[in-house]
């Protein structure tokens, strides 16, 4: 009988999921919003403690996601695409792009618990920020940014799988739903906001 | 701005600033449907039997689950949406198909859960159907193995699988996929299990910040078990 169910919770866990619905066949075509906003005012924590403030980043190009560490489903998978655009981008661009991930759980994600995550999945943290704060602070931030949250349990978490493409001068460009990204698309939006970055700077000059 | 939408807006605040107009460009209408279910000791039902949404915009509904039983339950529901071949047009704004409750005797708890239909969600479909059910009703037991089972499918079947073969969704779809872990069963002491478990390793989250070392327990001791009877 144990043995029935726990095949039956293995079926409901992948027929239900949006991965296994044919997301990752479409996600160009169902996963990304051009946007064209400014991007919230957020001040937060970073894994070190110490405040930070979205705009610290204003200057580079930034991805921001929305992850906790305790998640098993979709923010492995959120934390792989974004590292995998981020390993796309040219080395001489690197110091031009920044990653950023806000935490959607305020109860168990402390900066000690987001340095030992970002020490576990091999993190730059000299072009990667984790973010934490208050509760309060945090929902400031999520609604913000439009991600819902929903605590289901210590260390549960629903969440909507939102990460977003702000450019240097701090305006959100893209937003794609989904824990897998189209990588090959968001690299492509990613370097037409560098060009254009680099462009205004040689007009500025 | 229909009732949908507004309740969308009061939810998230300013948002909508940001995320509302490029979630609203379908105009073609599409009905959802929604199904519960009624057990010997449980109810399931759903707000409202169906609602009518523009393709890309955000909609929320609620499933309330009450608990008919004389005793502190645990029930974990889960969904099924139809056509199963434009499931993938139905968009569930979260993280996860599946959620957990621990209701007390004659309770009533009502979960949220926002949608919303793909723009490009094909066109002759109508209708999807979301049907919830009840995958498990089960006292909240302190029984070590039953408390293991029930963190091994909330937290770990995702990506290990139902039989810890490495096969869940999730772990098929990660950088590098997830090895077998009865081969980590029968090579570690539980030592070494519970160090995994407390401290994570690459995507596996440490789970010592969220459950306590006795449910760490309890779920190398249901491995352990789940190893022995599916070897």
């Amino acid at each position: 009988m144990r043995r029935l169910a726990l095949i039956g919770a293995a079926i409901a866990l992948g027929a239900g999921s949006p991965v296994s619905r044919g997301w990752a066949q479409q996600p160009e075509q169902v996963a990304r919003k051009q946007v064209g906003n400014a991007a919230p005012d957020v001040v937060l924590v970073d894994q070190g403690g110490r405040r930070f403030a979205l705009k610290d980043l204003r200057g580079r190009a930034i991805l921001v996601a929305f992850i906790y560490t305790s998640c098993h489903h979709a923010c492995p998978l959120i934390f792989d695409s974004v590292s995998a655009v981020k390993g796309r981008i040219r080395a001489e661009d690197r110091q031009h792009v920044a990653a950023v991930f806000v935490t959607v759980d305020a109860e168990i994600d402390t900066p000690e618990v987001l340095r030992a995550y970002a020490q576990r999945r091999g993190a730059d943290l000299a072009n990667t920020v984790f973010l934490t704060g208050s509760s309060e602070e945090l929902r400031h931030a999520w609604e913000a940014f439009g991600v819902k949250v929903r605590r289901l349990g210590r260390g549960l978490v629903d969440h909507s799988p939102l990460t977003f493409l702000v450019d240097a001068r701090g305006i959100v460009r893209y937003r794609y739903y989904g824990e897998l990204l189209d990588t090959e698309a968001v690299v492509a939006d990613l370097r037409n906001v560098l060009q254009s970055t680099a462009r205004q700077r040689n007009t500025d000059r | 701005m229909n009732r949908s939408r507004r309740r969308w807006a009061a939810a998230c605040g300013a948002v909508l600033a940001l995320a509302g107009p490029a979630l609203a460009s379908g105009t073609e209408r599409v009905t959802v449907r929604f199904a519960g279910e009624v057990g010997a000791q449980w109810e399931l039902t759903p707000r409202t039997p169906s609602i009518s949404v523009p393709r890309g915009e955000v909609f929320e509904t609620q499933v309330r689950v009450r608990n008919h039983s004389t005793r502190e339950m645990v029930a974990m529901v889960i969904k099924e949406i139809r056509p199963q071949e434009a499931a993938g047009a139905l968009v569930h704004l979260g993280c996860g198909p599946t959620f957990t409750l621990i209701l007390k005797p004659g309770e009533t708890a009502a979960v949220p859960a926002s949608y919303f239909v793909a723009d490009d969600a094909p066109l002759d479909v109508a209708a999807f159907d979301i049907a919830y059910s009840v995958y498990s009703f089960e006292p909240l037991s302190a029984d070590p193995l039953r408390v293991g089972r029930r963190i091994y499918a909330e937290r770990c079947a995702s990506c290990h699988g139902s039989a810890a073969r490495g096969d869940g969704t999730i772990g098929r779809l990660l950088a590098g996929g997830v090895s077998d872990l009865r081969r980590a069963l029968q090579s570690n002491e539980d030592r070494r299990l519970l160090e995994a478990i407390a401290s994570g390793a690459g995507p596996m989250p440490a789970f010592s910040p969220a459950l306590s070392f006795d449910e760490q327990q309890a779920l190398v001791l249901y491995l352990r078990d789940l190893v022995r009877s599916e070897p």
